[in-house]
């Protein structure tokens, strides 16, 4: 006759051998997952790497301004068009503009592209 | 041995109680006491095995290193690694980077058929000698290649043509995404990636070494402008060739250096070798006029003459057998102003002749000019001077004759002179923006002032009005030398050059343009001298470069910045003119 004791101890001998089976084998598992992982991290920095190189190559301003001359109405900033914000004379309390006053104040012109897409009747 | 536990006789004497026991004696005694001893010895053993294993394990478990093992140890490197680093421009741009293909190898020993593998892979592989490939397949060695860097589709054409003993070698292919541009300065390697020119040669160490990314001080777009402007005077002009830099005052770092005609770093073995020539760094050139930065700054520093005065400029000097004379002679009394802005040769020589030969032999070589410059390339001129110093060589070298220099030492040394007199060498590599490495006082900040204003007036009034900005107040001086060819100097063959620096209120940058041989053509009037040539390639990129590196302009409408802080100088133009008036 077996003690109850002996056979307390059989069962938790079976069940601590099937959670340390059960562990070994989910962390074997867990182990070729971060393999795999891992080697995805590598292939997509690669193709980071490789991208990169490419945004650089289609970025080369000689190719933008290739583009920009054959596509946008645009031409490069003059100096004169640069001006610091400490040259604007900022009016703390602007009085109401009378009619004359604003018909001094320059206008920005509409902008080229849009004047174009105008004239072309697709705006 | 072991004592016995009984050492019984002589027995004591027999009492009852003793008699109940049984008393073994004789063989019987002795085997089993024999037993007993092995039991103990066996015993002992276990329990010295035991001692030794538990001492073991307090010892892994607690002193050395208890803790449990680290599982989350990666099996491959986490991170990318490639052979070679970046290289990257100040922004980040990348200039040379790496890009992972695969090279065909062959196993001569397990090719099967050598004349049948090669006739296809010749179909394959375009450019292949059938004849020479057929011999290496039929070599007895184990490894040879057929042909590296393959593009993704030749691999997949040869996997398919599945000849054994064929293998693909992982490898990387060094690539520059910017072409031409910058090829000089980021130079470039072989097959096997080792550096041949430029920062790839001379950082080959370390760029194989480190992974990070090496950051240049090269701004790509600024490079980009300069190079396109140089390229169009070239063209314009007939040149055959041109270079340029540009350089921070206040720092020493090179935002753009180039050289025309350049070439493809990523197929450099099939450009002219001359295009490979950095003109920039390598090339030494007697730079004419634009040395006369050097003579004026020398005479203020030294003290013998000052902006008030002048010399008399009417006729030409005749030393030691040359006869020196100026390009469009004023014939009269010049102020140094004058002498300045409009290049007088004679007044040049004079002022550098009262310095004397060993004070401009000193001053030339505090700004670097007779020793190659440091820099960070391989290909570094050597400067050209006289051995022996004489007073006609101080005559020449006072307006930049007999003297050859690299185009980077001009800048260099004409950063000195206007940001307030301290000398630091140029370099390629980044540096942090707060960072002004320290440099050696050359001259003192109020002959760099003078100097500033000279280059201002000779932009203003002088030979370099056509390098003028609105608003962003260059200053700069022409040059214009006559090559040596054989026999002496060439007529018609000239190096014009300008050097530049704005804006002159406290300047930030330099510019230098060399063109190489120019042809005048009818806009120029038949002319090709530095002024017609060099300043608006100078006045077009700073045009386009000044918004970019948010220089601060005086475009304030009406107000003429020259009036409103250079006073005193219009007073000494003034003064010089009046005389020429008496």
């Amino acid at each position: 006759m077996i003690g109850r004791g002996t056979l307390l101890s059989f069962v938790l001998a079976a069940v601590t051998g099937y959670g340390m089976y059960q562990l070994t084998y989910d962390v074997v598992g867990l182990e070729e997952e971060l393999g795999e992982r891992n080697r995805q991290i590598l292939a997509r920095q690669e193709a980071i790497h490789v991208l990169n190189a490419e945004w650089a190559y289609l970025n080369a301003p000689g190719r933008l301004q290739r583009l920009a001359d054959r596509y946008l109405d645009l031409r490069p900033l003059s100096v004169n068009q640069v001006v610091p914000v400490s040259a604007l004379a900022i009016v703390k309390n602007p009085a109401p503009r009378s009619a004359s006053v604003a018909a001094r104040v320059p206008m920005p012109k509409p902008k080229p592209i849009l004047a174009a897409l105008d004239k072309r009747g697709q705006r | 041995m072991f004592r016995r536990r009984h050492p019984c006789p002589p027995c004591p004497p027999a009492d009852p109680a003793e008699l109940t026991r049984v008393r073994l004696d004789g063989a019987m005694k002795q085997v089993i006491e024999r037993g007993r001893n092995r039991l103990l010895m066996a015993g002992l053993m276990f329990a010295i095995g035991f001692t030794v294993i538990g001492l073991r394990l307090v010892d892994m478990t607690v002193i050395a290193g208890g803790a449990e093992p680290r599982l989350v140890q990666a099996p491959v490197d986490q991170d990318l690694r490639m052979d070679r680093a970046d290289i990257v421009d100040r922004n980040g741009v990348i200039l040379a980077t790496g890009l992972p293909t695969a090279s065909l190898y062959a196993d001569p020993k397990m090719v099967i058929d050598a004349r049948e593998g090669a006739r296809r892979l010749v179909g394959v592989l375009p450019g292949l000698s059938e004849s020479a490939l057929v011999k290496r397949l039929e070599s007895g060695r184990r490894f040879v290649w057929i042909r590296r860097h393959l593009t993704p589709r030749q691999q997949y054409a040869i996997n398919r043509l599945g000849i054994p003993g064929l293998y693909f070698q992982r490898e990387e292919r060094r690539v520059y995404p910017q072409g031409r541009l910058a090829a000089h300065v980021v130079g470039f390697t072989d097959v096997d990636n080792k550096g041949l020119a430029g920062i790839e040669k001379y950082f080959d160490q370390l760029l194989t070494r480190d992974s990070a990314p090496l950051q240049l001080s090269l701004d790509i777009r600024v490079q980009h402008i300069l190079s396109q402007e140089l390229q169009a005077a070239t063209d314009e002009f007939k040149a055959i060739g041109a270079t340029g830099l540009i350089l921070d005052v206040r720092s020493g770092e090179i935002l753009a250096m180039a050289s025309v005609p350049d070439f493809d770093p990523n197929a450099p073995i099939g450009d002219d070798g001359a295009a490979r020539f950095n003109r920039a760094t390598l090339g030494v050139y007697e730079m004419g006029s634009t040395f006369k930065i050097f003579t004026a700054a020398m005479a203020l520093e030294a003290g013998v003459v000052t902006l008030d005065g002048g010399y008399d400029a009417s006729g030409p000097i005749r030393m030691a057998g040359y006869t020196i004379n100026d390009y469009k002679p004023k014939r009269r009394w010049l102020s140094v102003p004058e002498i300045f802005i409009y290049s007088s040769n004679i007044g040049a020589a004079k002022m550098a002749l009262e310095v004397g030969i060993e004070g401009q032999r000193r001053f030339l070589g505090n700004l670097d000019l007779l020793r190659p410059a440091a820099i960070e390339l391989p290909e570094a001129g050597r400067p050209l001077f006289p051995a022996t110093w004489r007073e006609i060589n101080v005559a020449t070298i006072a307006f930049g004759h007999g003297i050859s220099i690299s185009p980077l030492q001009m800048a260099s040394a004409v950063g000195a002179i206007v940001n307030g007199g301290v000398m630091r060498p140029g370099t390629l590599l980044k540096r942090s923006p707060d960072e002004r490495p320290n440099g050696r006082q050359v001259i003192s900040p109020r002959t760099s002032d003078a100097m500033r204003w000279l280059m201002r007036l000779a932009v203003t009034h002088g030979t370099g009005k056509r390098a003028d900005v609105p608003g962003l107040m260059v200053g700069g001086k022409t040059g214009t030398a006559e090559k040596i060819g054989p026999g002496g100097y060439v007529k018609g063959k000239l190096m014009s050059s300008f050097v530049a620096s704005f804006p002159m209120t406290d300047p930030r940058y330099v510019i230098v343009v060399l063109v190489d041989e120019p042809k005048g053509n009818k806009r120029t009037g038949g002319y090709a001298t530095g002024g017609v040539v060099a300043a608006p390639v100078v006045r077009r990129v700073i045009e386009r470069i000044a918004p970019m590196l948010d220089v601060p302009t005086h475009a304030e409408a009406g107000s003429d910045p020259d009036s409103a802080t250079t006073p005193a100088l219009y007073r000494v133009a003034a003064k010089g003119k009046g005389r020429a008036a008496e």
